[in-house]
């Protein structure tokens, strides 16, 4: 009876994890299937990936993907860190930080579409006043940023919890200015948690197409804008290839997360005492 | 240096964590605060810190008044509960952090902290992480990393708390040797009654915010005032009596002569299981009683009456359960309770 349980639940996992995967690897399959039509199998080719590397508007989305997700990425980091740090060190009355709490989770929960408009809504309204934001990149990367900042300071705000106070506090013991306990304990130790929100934070930026949609420029495609306007003309093997490598990268970069986030693992025992 | 706290008041919402609590610590001492857990002795201690401030109330050390100063400024440090080691360092980088604050040439801290690591003797283990090492070795590198800075007073927080009970002894005479060969003034707290007489000169035992008997470890143990600090101090006889002179009273075991005055008509006097005899000459015996429960100790019986007292003797001969014996209570070890 037990046995059988078991079994069934190994079973129902795998078909979960088909149902996730197979939509991916057919994706991976097209990509090297020669017939550029269709269901059918034409042969092996890598040429999709070899044309993919040719055409200029692809490579072009590619380098404005990179340079958004690097830039906000780097920004909503560093923000984010020192957000989190101030809102889960500084002193503040149980029930502001209720709300300051709040505050914080209400990016993360608000529907992209939402986020996005009233994006456009801010833009347009600052261009008024200032003749500056012009749509484009620079307001790609702020919008990103706007909501990348709540993720990272979530993920920092976890691993702050787990360091808790006490090493901080026997820095100061120990004649530390704040200076030193920020630069010398408080960074170092944050380090994981600072590296898994930058990683997070690049993921959502590679990946989001609602607010890169919407405050985008007429020169500032992204991939996964430039993906939606070719897929209206139909779905070719370009498409397939392109999709392969944001895939692989992806998982790449979850790969290089939990490494990082096992290696500091060990460390970490010693922090729950 | 000394230390001394005058009305010192903290308040955490409706709790009151401390209650206009005086402290007076001389120079040179090993001073213990003894309490079970939320009495308050911690908020103390990290008050003294400065890693928390008073609601109101003053604390001087060596005649200055330091009430206001940030910890980092205070000549104080602090051997925490949890170690609070840094993890990210090596023993040698804990070791001299306090020393590289405060602006110590490297090789100058390189050297106090290894020479530090010796004291604690703890040696050979300078590129190791905390976290390759086992409890016992980082509570010394904790200790080292406080006694580094030769602060004017270091303060103990349950240091022995995690430690098993073998090493814990082992480690109560060594921290008492360190205190006494470099003559600094400790404070520890701990709710453990056995390590406070153990180590320290004086000991100040607190209760809900207040601290209700402050002396010499012997006296206090020998003469608790109260009952709280008689039971927290494990004393377990508790009878009551009534006046009948400046130093006699009545219990229904007879009338006693005490070795302090009574102050009030009707109240309690206490004598420890260990201070009872049981005794074999009927003109000794100041009451007889049968046994409830007889407890072997190893080195000492324990007895459980059925009068509701304990009595511990040392007697050769077992005493079993049911027996009746006869107990003698020697009345200069009776202790008068004021409350």
């Amino acid at each position: 009876m037990k046995d059988r349980a078991k079994s069934a639940v190994s079973a129902i996992s795998v078909l979960i994890f088909c149902f996730l995967y197979i939509p991916l690897l057919c994706v991976a399959v097209f990509s090297v299937n020669a017939s550029k039509l269709g269901l059918e199998w034409g042969g092996f080719t890598w040429d999709w990936y070899i044309k993919l590397f040719h055409n200029e508007m692809i490579l072009n989305a590619a380098w404005n993907t990179l340079v958004l997700a690097v830039v906000s990425t780097l920004i909503s980091t560093i923000v984010g860190t020192f957000l989190a740090i101030g809102l889960y060190r500084f002193p503040w009355g149980k029930k502001v930080l209720g709300r300051l709490d709040l505050l914080l989770h209400l990016p993360v929960v608000t529907p992209d579409i939402i986020f996005a408009v009233a994006l456009v809504v801010a833009f347009s309204a600052l261009r008024a006043l200032t003749g500056l934001f012009e749509l484009g990149l620079g307001s790609m990367i702020m919008g990103h940023i706007t909501f990348q900042i709540a993720f990272v300071a979530l993920v920092i705000r976890g691993r702050l919890e787990l360091i808790g106070t006490d090493v901080e506090e026997a820095a100061y013991d120990l004649y530390a200015s704040h200076r030193r306990v920020l630069f010398k304990v408080l960074l170092p130790l944050l380090r994981p948690g600072i590296m898994a929100g930058a990683m997070l934070a690049f993921t959502l930026s590679l990946d989001d197409f609602v607010i890169s949609f919407f405050t985008a420029g007429p020169k500032s495609t992204t991939l996964p804008l430039f993906i939606y306007a070719s897929v209206k003309r139909g779905v070719t093997p370009e498409i397939h290839a392109l999709s392969t490598l944001v895939m692989i990268l992806t998982i790449l970069l979850v790969g290089l997360m939990q490494w990082i986030t096992n290696r500091s693992a060990s460390a970490d025992n010693s922090l729950s005492h | 240096m000394d230390l001394k706290a005058f009305a010192i008041w903290k308040r955490y919402g409706d709790l009151e964590a401390l209650k206009c609590v005086d402290l007076k610590v001389r120079a040179g001492e090993f001073f213990t605060l003894l309490g079970p857990s939320g009495c308050g002795k911690t908020t103390l201690l990290r008050i003294i810190a400065g890693l928390e401030m008073a609601d109101s109330g003053v604390v001087m050390l060596g005649g200055k008044p330091i009430t206001w100063m940030p910890a980092n400024e205070r000549p104080i440090n602090t051997v925490f509960q949890s170690y609070a080691l840094f993890p990210h360092l090596t023993v040698l980088e804990n070791v001299s952090f306090g020393l590289i604050s405060r602006k110590v040439a490297k090789a100058v801290a390189i050297a106090k902290a290894k020479e530090t690591l010796d004291l604690v003797q703890l040696n050979g283990f300078d590129d190791r992480k905390p976290h390759q090492m086992s409890g016992g070795q980082r509570q010394r590198v904790a200790l080292a990393r406080a006694l580094a800075n030769e602060p004017e007073l270091l303060l103990l927080d349950e240091p022995m708390s995690a430690l098993d009970a073998k090493l814990r002894i082992q480690v109560q005479i060594e921290l008492r040797q360190i205190q006494q060969r470099l003559g600094k003034t400790f404070i520890m707290v701990t709710h453990d009654q056995q390590e406070a007489l153990t180590v320290s000169d004086r000991m100040a035992v607190m209760n809900v915010g207040e601290v209700a008997q402050v002396g010499d470890v012997r006296e206090v143990y020998d003469r608790p005032r109260t009952r709280f600090v008689a039971d927290f101090l494990r004393t377990e006889n508790f009878i009551a009596a009534k006046r009948t002179g400046d130093h006699q009273v009545a219990t229904e075991f007879g009338e006693w002569t005490v070795p302090q005055e009574v102050p009030w008509e009707e109240g309690m006097v206490t004598v420890r299981p260990e201070n009872m005899r049981v005794t074999q000459s009927p003109e000794r015996c100041d009451f007889k009683a049968k046994v409830r429960t007889a407890l072997y100790r190893g080195c000492y019986q324990e007895l459980l009456l059925e009068n509701g007292l304990r009595v511990e003797t040392e007697s050769i001969r077992p005493i079993a359960s049911g027996e009746e014996v006869m107990v003698h209570v020697p009345k200069e070890s009776v202790v008068v309770l004021h409350g």
